[in-house]
């Protein structure tokens, strides 16, 4: 099991083009992509490797589990170790990274291109996409939570770079602040959990971490918080997620994240940064199994989510915006899977979504690129200018909403299956409404992108179909988002020698079998198909008027909605209103005491201590000898009082 | 033998007449020699006590002691007087208050 | 009186050096016609031979010689060490005195009898020895950092150093007399952890203190309690001198700045290091019984190093006062690594005393990086004082970067040698029961963090100003040296585990019995 045991070789190839790019990539003939292409590429053909020795191991009968690394650090009893385990969870989400970023990279050559010239800064966006996927592979390896918390923070910090990759604009930078805070709250959340986890278990070693709390050993710490503390800490971990995948009240960095390169967006914002919160949960899920409460959490999260954002995405108008806030629907999706449980439904969800996701983003990209417009309302009537695009980008819209036999259905079909099995009509029902606002949007979004008459002329005529290396990651990616979900069903499965159907081989201690329950799957895709007919009553070409008579009948709704909620605006209100005034009690509080005192405080305190103590140097050397023979005396006399009998 | 404690105390106040010297005198030359006398100070310390303990520890290490401190006290005059001469020769002094170019 | 038997085989090397630094001199007064540069590479060459040699030859023989110098792996790690530092002082140098100094025999033979010193100093298991090995490293030093005879800087910091040293040498004595006097034996411990040929010895007498008050075999009748705390205050004040520990640095920021650079590097580097030496020898072997005595004691001293040592350097406009200042923050990291010998076992003091011979080295190491950098600096452009750096950049960015890599690491971010050696010091002081000081310690470094990013704000921000700004190359060994510094702050600082487990085998020998 030579790479199974090596796989770190995985993300050390990246990493080391990421080195590499830096150090001379700005001289290196094309901006050295092709370093970065190699590295990826070279980890994608890995990957089937990896899929080849754990698919052996599994028919083995060891159960396709490897484990290796190596002691860091040891001091006495303390120790730091640095290892990896790759088991099924692991060898998705390696196939996932590398599936999607090696189409990301392709792609990006033709997309960081102006007419055919490279754009400014072109070896520095290779560089740093090199480390974000070195990065999130190191993150899905990692065995142990404190190697898992730097490959965290690797990915926010590339995250934080490409966002802010077109750093003239002011909103890029805004943007990316934005996304580096958001997710900051949430992994110092994060941490405090992985610190609380690690007093109680003495370990950041995660099987060491979930054995410690099946076996009962975390519920009572009564010195420290009594009961509660395992609830405490793992919902302060699950804060790490919420941040990462932007879930409600975390989801306003997302939308923003969209003023990156639309690659990126592809790369990152759909498919592998975000769902880190998701795999996070998956890979502790014995964790939060046992953790009272905590499950409950992660499924009412998720839900939340999922409608929310959900209704904000009817009334997007920027393509990517719909398709951000679709991914943070789609992401509550996943939570909802893993609220109930199913971890290898979620990681199913999470492999379908990454591809169709990854499709539009680029489909979206490809129209960005070659007419220079983002905004829908300036769009319409593109497939017969794009027509592979058009194609890739229904297919997959079609996959999102749930249609079979895509593999969008499948797995949100799955979803249902588990969320039945809780007997609860409630977050059916919810999340029923939650699919069908998904149809909604999407095909809205399809029908005033491609279809009906083009609203502006100009557009339309500097647009036409992109460049092949754009459309070949698209074709590629869309028919994976096709026939992908036919791996679920037990017999391909079987054929392909996942025994039992996807469920089966993520491995959990209760693989479970694929259910295809008929009436929910009938019932889902009725679900879909009255979300399409919706949209296009209310948005298809002239009957765009029925969406514009409903806004102006519902002004004040239509706002609320097109306006996000006002999330943005209520926290920036929050933050105008609340923190301010209390920052301008506390900016008064702040300037006498918390900054001059307090923080310009020591500060000054320390220069003016600093400066007190330089001046007592006085270069003179009898003030030297007398300062040490006062030391001697004060130290002489401490010790008679400290250590007489 | 007067008790040891006698001893001590005036090699103590030897000691202490030593760093006063050094702490008040102005002339580097003086600070040296106070110095001195602080490590003459010390060694009749040794020697007392190797010639008071005899008995008990039975060696001799504080004499030998001794002897090579009043070398290495000789060679270190030795060393600080042709500092103190550049010094004088490059500053016109040897009033310590004077050399301080260096400070803070 | 048993014969004792002398092994001259075993201190081969320290007998080498001295002659060998003997004939550099000579050499030098007699040769005249030969080129400067001729004698401080070969000087430097000896040195790297004789460092391979004892390498090769004096792992794992731990034997003594005359029960006066321990020759075991503590003692050839820190031979092999102070023959390299000297080495890279002598190189750093050559350029450096060619310009600006005479009687370049007698610089290089100082320092390689300075190293000399040093090594003695490590290896002694018995306080005269120990005093002597200490008197010919400060002469050496004394002398060196005066040798700039003409610059009034340079004059004033060695009289001060030897004024102060002479001083502190005084104090250290009486309390080594006291010590001698309540024990009656200047040996640190016994040869033969069972006692085969147990003499009378320091470690064994303060055991016995420990059970009972009283010791009616002494010359001094009573409770010997205050005598012991009166000479371990005097001893502590000498050596802290020595270190540099506050109240006792003041030498420090104007013996670094007077001197020549080549000479401050080497004086804070392997002087620190040397004293740290016998500091961790003497305590461990010799004091450790006593520890409930000195450990409060030391724990002020470092808890003031370390916060005066920052505080100040914060305020610093010239180069070496700065790394002056800085040092002596750095000392009170390593003398929190003496505290925690005081611990509830021998294993846990034997994990202290390799964490502090870890941040020890990884501290010298970065910072002869740093004087390295600054010399080549300075070869140039003769300047020192923080605001010359500016638009290092430019001017040479691998120096800068190098440099900056340094800082960093000095200020113990992760990924660098300084985290790593703080860490273990820190953790190793929290589990023998010394938290306090290592929260003050990481406090500490967080301002320190200030200082050192002051630095390479200079360097990155910053235009180059004045007439000279135009770029500059650095001559090729300076640079080789430069980068194998920098690989090894980058290695200790990533995979630290190997380094640890040599220095764990060397300290061992600091513990018999363990």
């Amino acid at each position: 099991m030579f790479w199974m045991e090596h796989v770190w070789i995985l993300p050390a190839l990246p990493v080391c083009a990421f080195f590499v790019l830096f150090l001379v990539g700005r001289f290196l003939p094309r901006g050295g992509d092709w370093l970065s292409i190699g590295a990826v590429g070279t980890v994608f053909g890995l990957f089937f490797v990896v899929l080849i020795e754990h698919l052996d191991s599994i028919a083995d009968g060891l159960g396709g589990l490897a484990n290796s690394g190596f002691t860091w650090l040891q001091v006495g009893e303390f120790t730091l170790r640095i290892g990896w385990t790759v088991d099924s969870i692991a060898v998705v989400m390696i196939g996932v990274i590398a599936t999607v970023g090696l189409m990301v990279v392709l792609y990006s050559t033709q997309y960081m291109r102006h007419h055919g010239k490279p754009e400014p800064r072109y070896w520095w966006y290779f560089a740093v996409i090199s480390l974000f996927i070195g990065s999130m592979l190191a993150l899905v390896l990692a065995d142990n939570l404190l190697l898992l918390y730097v490959a965290w923070e690797g990915v926010g910090v590339c995250s934080f770079l490409l966002i802010g990759f077109y750093h003239e604009r002011r909103s890029a930078v805004e943007a990316a602040k934005k996304a580096f805070v958001t997710t900051r709250l949430g992994d110092v959340g994060m941490l405090i959990g992985i610190i609380l986890l690690w007093r109680a278990t003495g370990s950041f070693q995660i099987t060491e971490i979930i054995q410690a709390a099946q076996a009962g050993r975390l519920d009572d710490l009564p010195q420290v918080m009594g009961d509660g503390y395992l609830t405490m800490s793992v919902l302060f971990l699950f804060l790490g997620a919420m941040g990462k995948s932007a879930q409600f009240p975390f989801h306003v960095w997302l939308p923003d994240a969209m003023e990156g390169p639309t690659p990126v967006s592809a790369l990152i914002h759909a498919a592998t940064m975000v769902v880190a919160g998701v795999y996070l949960v998956a890979r502790l899920l014995p964790l939060f199994d046992v953790t009272p409460g905590a499950l409950e959490v992660v499924l009412a999260i998720g839900l939340a989510t999922a409608l929310l954002t959900g209704v904000i995405a009817l009334a997007q108008t920027d393509i990517k915006r719909v398709l951000a806030y679709s991914t943070v629907s789609q992401l509550g999706f996943m939570f909802v899977a893993l609220g109930c449980g199913a971890v290898g439904v979620a990681m199913l969800h999470l492999m379908t979504h990454a591809f169709f996701k990854a499709t539009l983003f680029l489909g979206a990209g490809s129209i960005i690129h070659m007419s220079d417009e983002q905004d829908a309302r300036r769009l319409g009537g593109l497939w017969w200018r794009m027509p592979v695009t058009a194609v890739t980008f229904i297919l997959s819209a079609l996959a999102l909403a749930g249609i079979a036999p895509l593999s969008g259905f499948f797995s949100k079909d799955e979803i249902f299956v588990v969320v039945e099995a809780t007997q609860n009509e409630a977050i059916l029902v919810l999340l029923g409404v939650a699919a069908f606002l998904s149809a909604v949007y999407m095909a809205r979004l399809v029908f005033i992108t491609f279809f009906g008459a083009p609203k502006d002329l100009e557009v339309i005529r500097r647009t036409r179909e992109a460049p092949a290396l754009m459309l070949i990651p698209l074709v590629f990616l869309t028919v994976l988002t096709a026939f992908a979900g036919w791996f679920a069903m037990d017999q391909v499965g079987d054929w392909f020698g996942f025994p039992g159907g996807i469920n089966q081989w993520i491995y959990f201690p209760e693989p479970e079998a694929f259910h295809f329950n008929s009436a929910l799957a009938v019932g889902t895709g009725l679900v879909s198909l009255l979300g399409i007919s919706t949209a296009w009553w209310l948005f298809y070409g002239r009957n765009a008027r029925r969406a514009q008579a409903l806004r102006e009948r519902q002004p004040r709704l239509a706002a609320m909605v097109e306006n996000k909620f006002y999330f943005d605006e209520s926290y920036q209100w929050a933050i105008d209103h609340a923190v301010l005034p209390f920052g301008r009690i506390v900016a008064r509080f702040d300037r006498l005491v918390v900054n001059d005192t307090g923080i310009n405080g020591p500060a000054n305190l320390t220069r003016w201590s600093g400066e007190w103590v330089r001046r007592h140097v006085t270069g003179r050397l009898p003030d030297y000898a007398l300062l040490m023979v006062i030391g001697v005396a004060v130290l002489g006399a401490l010790g008679f009082l400290l250590r007489s009998n | 033998m007067p008790p040891i404690e006698h001893v001590l105390v005036i090699n103590a106040i030897l000691f202490a007449i030593g760093v006063m010297g050094v702490l008040t005198r102005r002339n580097a030359i003086l600070i040296l020699m106070s110095v001195e006398i602080m490590l003459s100070a010390v060694t009749l310390n040794l020697v007392a006590f190797a010639v008071y303990g005899k008995v008990e520890f039975g060696n001799f290490t504080g004499i030998i002691f001794a002897f090579f401190l009043i070398v290495v006290a000789a060679a270190e005059v030795a060393l600080a007087l042709g500092i103190v001469v550049r010094t004088f020769r490059n500053r016109a002094t040897a009033n310590v208050d004077e050399v301080n170019l260096l400070k803070w | 009186m048993d014969v004792i038997d002398l092994e001259y085989a075993l201190i081969i090397p320290e007998l080498v050096l001295a002659s060998f630094a003997t004939l550099i001199v000579a050499g030098a007064l007699i040769f005249r016609r030969v080129p400067q540069e001729v004698w401080g590479y070969l000087s430097a060459a000896g040195l790297v031979v004789l460092l391979v040699l004892t390498a090769v030859f004096y792992i794992n023989v731990n034997d003594d010689f005359a029960n006066v110098l321990a020759v075991d792996n503590y003692t050839v790690l820190f031979r092999v060490f102070f023959l390299g530092i000297a080495a890279f002082a002598i190189l750093a140098g050559v350029q450096f005195a060619g310009d600006r100094l005479r009687h370049h025999g007698e610089f290089y033979g100082l320092i390689m009898f300075a190293t000399l010193g040093m090594m003695l100093l490590a290896a002694s298991r018995e306080l005269i020895t120990a005093y002597l090995s200490l008197e010919l490293m400060s002469f050496s030093l004394y002398i060196l950092v005066g040798f700039n005879k003409l610059n009034p800087f340079s004059n004033e910091g060695s009289l001060k150093y030897l004024l102060l040293g002479a001083f502190s040498s005084a104090l250290f004595l009486y309390g080594l007399s006291i010590l001698y006097g309540v024990t009656g034996t200047t040996t640190y411990s016994a040869i033969e952890p069972d006692g085969i040929e147990a003499g009378r010895n320091i470690a064994q007498q303060l055991g016995n203190f420990s059970a009972a008050t009283i010791d009616s075999a002494l010359p001094i009748p009573g409770d010997v309690r205050p005598a012991i705390i009166v000479a371990l205050v005097l001893i502590v004040a000498g050596l802290g001198f020595k270190v540099s520990a506050v109240p006792f640095h003041q030498w420090t920021p104007d013996a670094y700045q007077g001197a020549p650079l080549p000479i401050t590097a080497f004086l804070s580097a392997a002087g620190k290091a040397a004293a740290f030496a016998f500091f961790l020898r003497l305590f461990s072997e010799a004091l450790l019984p006593a520890a409930a005595e000195w450990s409060w004691l030391i724990a002020v001293i470092a808890a003031l190093t370390m916060i005066t040592g920052n505080l100040v350097a914060l305020r610093q406009t010239n180069m070496k006062r700065l790394m002056a200042y800085s040092s002596i923050g750095q000392v009170g990291y390593l003398l929190i690594g003496i505290v925690a010998l005081d611990a509830g076992s021998l294993a846990e003091s034997q994990d202290a005393a390799t964490a502090l011979v870890l941040h020890l080295l990884g501290y010298v190491a970065t910072n002869v990086l740093v004087f390295t950098a600054l010399i080549a600096f300075y070869n140039r452009t003769g300047k020192d004082d923080i605001v010359d750096l500016r638009g290092l950049a430019e001017r040479q960015p691998m120096l800068a970067l190098l440099l900056s890599i340094a800082l960093f690491s000095l200020a113990g971010m992760p990924l660098f040698a300084g985290f790593a050696t703080k860490f273990v010091i820190f953790q190793v002081a929290a589990s023998n029961g010394h938290l306090w000081l290592a929260v003050i310690g990481v406090t500490v470094s967080f301002v320190s963090l200030y200082y050192y990013l002051m630095v390479i704000k200079q360097m990155y921000l910053y235009k180059p100003e004045g007439d000279d700004t135009g770029r500059f190359s650095v001559p090729a060994p300076m640079m080789g040296a430069l980068a194998v510094l920098t690989g090894a702050v980058f290695l200790v600082g990533l995979y630290p585990a190997p380094l640890f487990k040599a220095i764990d085998a060397s300290t061992a020998m600091l513990f018999p019995g363990l």
